[in-house]
């Protein structure tokens, strides 16, 4: 089995790339990975991508959250210069749609359908189109 | 005595000298010497006479077959001693040093129906050399394809076979001349086959080793990268550059290169401007075979000529016919360019058959996990940064660019943790960057993993 993962390692050929973290405008996260070797410089890349002049930090592998869960609560860390999960903007996002969930249930109960119902209401009218 | 003697001497070196100069024949002499006679310094001085006339007038053969002194044994007069400006089986006067050598004439190009005329000529079929005179009219096949040879005879050969069949083989003792095609009712192409020159090959008795292949199967066969294109079928033959290049909407271009065209090998070193005016293959301009670029959208088809003699290179001429252009008798397919509404030439559809241009090839390519907090690439062409946007976000940058955002740039992939297929469609395409956004069967934004990418389009440089 060794022998067999050190072959792997040997015949396998992955594209090297530079890591680095971009804080978007609109507040978000981009992670570029730009491909040593290429014609294109780091400054092409952000360019392309309308992200030069951005702040921008070079990452490790580490740097960055083990899962992509939570991916669009991306941020960096000011303190570390880590990546991490925006908590407080994650748990207002769970308490706003709490909120609108049971916003919806008080409107159902008046009229006095289930969701299921109305689905299957639009789904026939779409259908029937 | 002493007297004697030294006249038997004389008269035997005489002899001896005259045999190892000249071997001569039927040269009469005085005889009976008799010791003591009177006259036998006259007889002797006779002798000598005779055979001094006899060895300084030795000849081949004499006009009108009479005999007035000496004359070689006949017969005896072998081909390997003569001299190799004399020999029949070496010839190289007027400049045949190969077999099959046509000097001159031997190209019909008089004809009227099926009716031609072969003109006169001189030609050496198998080193002989033949001279013909006076012109030859031939009534041709209708629909078929007659080869014309000339034997060593001095007669013509003609072997017919249908149209498109392959070429028959040579005759025994003879020189390709050229090749007639007829249809029903006339003859409608003359294909020179003459071998008019020497001065660097045969391209035939070339060859590392004897026995094996010569540069001429070489330059004669072969296949290329592909053997069909848009522009029809690749000739067979040897082929280098030579590839059709978009350059203005009134002209294009034949970049440098080799192509061994009906036989003849021809080189260009510069590029070839191929304008909508009208050809002259005789003298290597390049054009129209004939009428104008109109009708539009339509595809013209593009051939390397080599009629012009006394050159190395070819040039080009365009064609409405993809099969035999237009008053060009040794031509090649190389591709075929397209116009448009306004007759004018187009980059789109340029096609060169022996080859692949950079518009039929992958643009760029990249596979990646894209369900991994730091996007694992497995593999990329042409690529130079990855963007993670965000859930289902990516980006690719193309390393060295499109020419135009309108390529077909196509993402795909698994969804991440499930058997089930990720759709990722394209979101903003520039010339140098593709993004797209990849969702699940709910259309929400999903990670995939793995995530394959392909893109197709103008990318020449």
């Amino acid at each position: 089995m060794r022998k067999f993962l050190i072959l792997l390692l040997l015949i396998s050929s992955p594209v090297f790339a530079e890591i680095y973290v971009v804080e978007r405008e609109d507040g978000g996260v981009s992670i570029v990975n730009y491909f040593e070797g290429s014609e294109d410089s780091l400054a092409d890349v952000l360019k392309d991508n309308g992200l030069l002049g951005r702040p921008i930090r070079k990452l490790n592998p580490g740097d960055l959250p083990e899962s992509r869960e939570d991916r669009k609560y991306w941020k960096v860390d000011l303190v570390t210069k880590k990546v991490v999960v925006d908590q407080a903007k994650k748990t207002a996002d769970q308490v706003k749609k709490i909120e609108e969930e049971e916003e919806k249930q008080v409107i159902l109960d008046k009229i006095g359908v289930t969701e299921t119902e109305i689905e299957k209401v639009v789904k026939d009218v779409i259908h029937n189109d | 005595m002493w007297t004697s003697f030294r006249y038997s001497l004389l008269l035997l070196l005489i002899i001896i000298s005259s045999q190892n100069i000249a071997y001569s024949d039927v040269v009469s002499l005085d005889s009976n010497y008799v010791a003591g006679q009177t006259d036998l310094v006259t007889k002797l001085n006779n002798d000598r006479t005779a055979l001094v006339n006899g060895v300084n007038n030795v000849r081949g053969c004499v006009a009108g077959g009479v005999q007035t002194a000496g004359q070689i044994k006949a017969d005896t007069v072998c081909e390997e001693n003569l001299a190799d400006d004399a020999n029949p089986r070496l010839r190289t006067y007027e400049g045949a040093s190969c077999s099959d050598f046509v000097y001159s004439g031997f190209l019909m190009s008089s004809y009227s129906g099926l009716t031609g005329t072969v003109p006169t000529g001189i030609a050496y079929p198998e080193g002989y050399r033949v001279e013909k005179t006076s012109s030859t009219s031939k009534l041709f096949t209708a629909n078929k394809w007659t080869y014309v040879y000339i034997l060593n005879s001095g007669s013509l050969d003609y072997q017919e076979v249908a149209i498109d069949a392959n070429r028959p083989s040579d005759p025994s003792n003879s020189a390709p001349l050229f090749r007639v095609s007829t249809d029903a009712s006339g003859i409608i192409a003359i294909q020179d086959l003459r071998k008019t020159t020497c001065a660097s090959g045969p391209f035939e008795a070339i060859a590392d080793v004897t026995g094996e292949a010569t540069l001429d199967d070489l330059l004669t066969n072969g296949a290329y990268v592909r053997r069909f294109s848009q522009a029809g079928r690749t000739p067979m033959g040897f082929a280098q550059g030579a590839f059709l290049s978009w350059d203005t909407t009134t002209t294009f271009k034949v970049t440098p290169g080799c192509l061994n065209i009906n036989g003849k090998f021809r080189c260009v070193s510069t590029d070839t401007s191929v304008p909508q005016t009208a050809d002259n293959p005789a003298s290597g301009v390049s054009g129209m075979d004939t009428g104008t670029v109109t009708g539009g959208p339509k595809r013209y088809y593009a051939y390397g000529v080599a009629d012009q003699d006394s050159v190395k290179t070819y040039s080009v001429s365009i064609s409405e016919s993809g099969a035999t252009p237009t008053g060009v008798t040794n031509y090649r397919l190389i591709g075929s360019v397209t116009t448009d509404i306004n007759n004018n030439f187009t980059s789109r559809d340029l096609v060169t058959v022996h080859g692949v241009s950079e518009r039929e090839l992958v643009g760029a390519y990249a596979v990646f996990n894209g369900a991994a907090s730091v996007l694992g690439v497995s593999d990329a062409f042409n690529v130079s940064g990855l963007v993670d946007n965000g859930t289902g976000d990516y980006t690719v940058t193309i390393d060295r660019d499109f020419n135009t955002a309108d390529f077909v740039s196509i993402m795909n992939g698994k969804r991440s943790g499930a058997t089930t297929m990720l759709s990722c469609m394209p979101q903003t395409l520039t010339a140098g960057t593709a993004r797209h956004n990849c969702v699940n069967q709910s259309d929400a934004a999903n990670d995939g993993n793995p995530i394959m990418y392909i893109a197709l389009g103008d990318n020449r440089q």
